[in-house]
């Protein structure tokens, strides 16, 4: 591993697509040695910013380092030093899957023999070994990803960029490329990646960046950010939209509404007491309630409280815009 | 997974233009050769056409000093060129939506190595069928009147026509953005081919049409391989001599790459 002290440093990032603003002033800086997942719903600009990184899309405004390589004025630089694993296979499905590792082998520069080695190496790691010399047309959509996946490592690359990784498969699936992933960067692959599966940037990553409309909200590890919400969350779930709202006046300016769920939660420092008086305040405004309970904070708290709105609810105005 | 497994060395170099170009278009030319119903719709449905012109509306059309199934077949494999090419933009377009041009871009490699694989297997795949098609040209009764030296350099000027074709098709499976509307401009080869010399004699055509017919690429490709093909019977008919269109059609070629090419690379590297 080449000492680098960032594997990014963005500052004051815009992309503008029309007049959407996909990055609007972005700053975030993820240091090396980790896997970092840049988390946000749909739209806030996390697919603009991989690609970005990726060399793919050209930025308006602001400066951006990838390993310590400007990224506007040596992108070739920076294509040596990533692997990119986008949100489709991108993989050709009329050849096999050693086909596939050699020819991208190939094409990272490395020499017949080496690219070889190199399929042969993905293949074993990452459980394609049998599979290796069937076509990828008969492959599951799990088997594809994990081949993408494989793709951008037989160029052996400094820093992995994986774009919604998981974004479509099958719980097992899932699962199976969550282990690959943890397997890599158990062996020291620095690791950025996206996605709007709060479970899947708590299983994963080390740091976990908030992004929304183009801005970073927050970052910080899971429990880092957990703690800003307080020890623990009263839970509320009542019946209608109606009786949501009272139930949040009734609980005063700190409860966070998800109208999605019909919940309200409220960051609370002292447990039981807290969840007492909320019982207590919500019987006394005549709140019918299907559900209360206190809890543990997830990363789902916070992404509410530091977003007002969950990430699954898409922004239409801000739709990622590849094209 | 969890097992010892040797890592990979940082590659020593990057890929030359060379094994770029040879790479990326080997990927292509297998997966043509994988999905073998695209050859075999571009082969029917070019032996489809020829039997129809040669056997029902060839009676019917006119030619001075040929059988028209001699005029027919030159103007036919050369003007099949862009029907071919159609598919190849469609495949263009699939390979945008795959996310394989994402990965491609995000390589350390040429991007113009990779257009130059694209235009040359696609180029490939046009001669195989043009030949094919010849070949079915000689069964239904096209015979040659030439010289060892003439054909050659008729399948040269093929080539050279093909990756002219593929250029302008690439180009336009690329800013299609996706395989239906791509499908829809390769309807562009319709207009091109008939309003030429590939299936009906110029003189027959009204003056802005004939004009046009006179000016425009596929007119020159025709001729100059109807006059390497066929010789003195079907020369002494052009309005000009068989050097005039082989040059003229190259001239279009060079023309034609140098304005298409760059066109490809800028939408290639936006999208």
């Amino acid at each position: 591993m080449l000492a680098m002290e960032f594997m990014i440093e963005a500052q004051g990032l815009v992309k503008r697509f029309g007049d959407v603003e996909a990055l609007a002033g972005l700053d975030l800086t993820a240091e090396a040695g980790q896997v970092f997942a840049i988390l946000g719903p749909n739209g806030a600009g996390k697919t603009t910013f991989i690609r970005t990184i990726a060399t793919l899309t050209r930025f308006d405004a602001g400066t951006l380092k990838v390993a310590g390589i400007d990224v506007a004025k040596h992108p070739k630089q920076v294509r040596r030093a990533i692997g990119l694993a986008g949100q489709y296979a991108a993989v050709e499905p009329a050849m096999t899957g050693r086909e596939n590792l050699r020819m991208v082998a190939r094409l990272f520069g490395h020499d017949a023999g080496t690219a070889e080695r190199a399929a042969d190496i993905v293949l074993e790691q990452l459980g394609l070994t049998e599979a290796g010399d069937r076509l990828v047309r008969t492959y599951s959509g799990g088997m594809q990803r994990r081949l993408d996946l494989g793709a951008s490592l037989v160029g052996a690359p400094k820093l992995l960029l994986l774009d919604e990784p998981t974004t479509g498969l099958d719980p097992r699936s899932r699962n199976e490329l969550w282990v690959a992933i943890e397997d890599l960067a158990s062996r020291g692959t620095d690791v950025i990646l996206t996605t709007q599966y709060l479970d899947e940037a708590d299983r994963l990553a080390d740091t976990i960046a908030i992004i929304d409309h183009g801005k970073l909200v927050a970052s910080g590890t899971s429990d880092e950010l957990k703690s800003r919400l307080g020890r623990d969350v009263v839970d509320v779930r009542v019946h209608d939209n109606e009786n949501l709202t009272r139930a949040a006046a009734a609980l005063g300016p700190e409860a966070v509404v998800d109208r999605d769920s019909c919940r309200v939660s409220l960051p609370v420092a002292g447990g039981p007491d807290e969840l007492v008086a909320a019982v207590q305040a919500l019987g006394e405004a005549d709140i019918a309630l299907d559900d209360i309970a206190l809890r543990r904070p997830t990363l789902d708290d916070v992404f509410l409280t530091l977003t007002g709105h969950t990430t699954q609810a898409a922004t239409d105005s801000a739709q990622e815009q590849d094209a | 997974m969890t097992t010892v497994i040797t890592p990979i060395p940082a590659p020593a170099g990057t890929a030359s233009f060379a094994t770029t170009t040879f790479t990326t278009a080997g990927r292509t030319v297998r997966k043509m050769l994988r999905t073998p119903q695209v050859l075999g719709i571009a082969v029917v449905q070019s032996i489809v056409f020829l039997l129809m012109f040669r056997y029902v509306l060839g009676g019917a059309i006119g030619v001075t000093g040929v059988h028209y199934v001699d005029f027919l077949v030159p103007g036919f494999v050369i003007s099949g060129l862009l029907f071919t090419a159609g598919g190849a933009s469609v495949a263009v377009a699939e390979d945008a939506a795959s996310g394989l041009y994402d990965r491609l871009k995000s390589l350390p490699i040429s991007d113009w190595a990779v257009m130059a694989g694209r235009g040359i297997a696609d180029a490939l795949l046009m001669v195989i069928v043009a030949l094919i098609t010849t070949g079915v040209g000689f069964i239904v009764g096209f015979r040659m009147n030439t010289s060892a030296g003439a054909v050659l350099l008729a399948l040269g000027l093929l080539v050279v026509f093909a990756l002219t074709v593929a250029c302008i098709f690439v180009w336009l499976g690329l800013v299609s953005g996706n395989a239906q509307a791509a499908q829809g401009l390769s309807i562009l080869a319709v207009p091109f081919s008939f309003i030429s010399s590939a299936f009906v004699p110029i003189a027959t055509m009204p003056g802005p049409v004939q004009a046009f017919a006179k000016a425009q690429p596929l007119t020159f490709w025709v001729n100059s391989w109807r006059g390497l093909l066929l010789g003195d019977p079907v020369t002494r008919s052009f309005d000009h001599s068989l050097e005039y269109y082989i040059l003229g059609g190259l001239v279009w070629a060079v023309v034609l790459v140098l304005v298409f090419s760059p066109l490809a690379l800028r939408t290639y590297r936006k999208r």
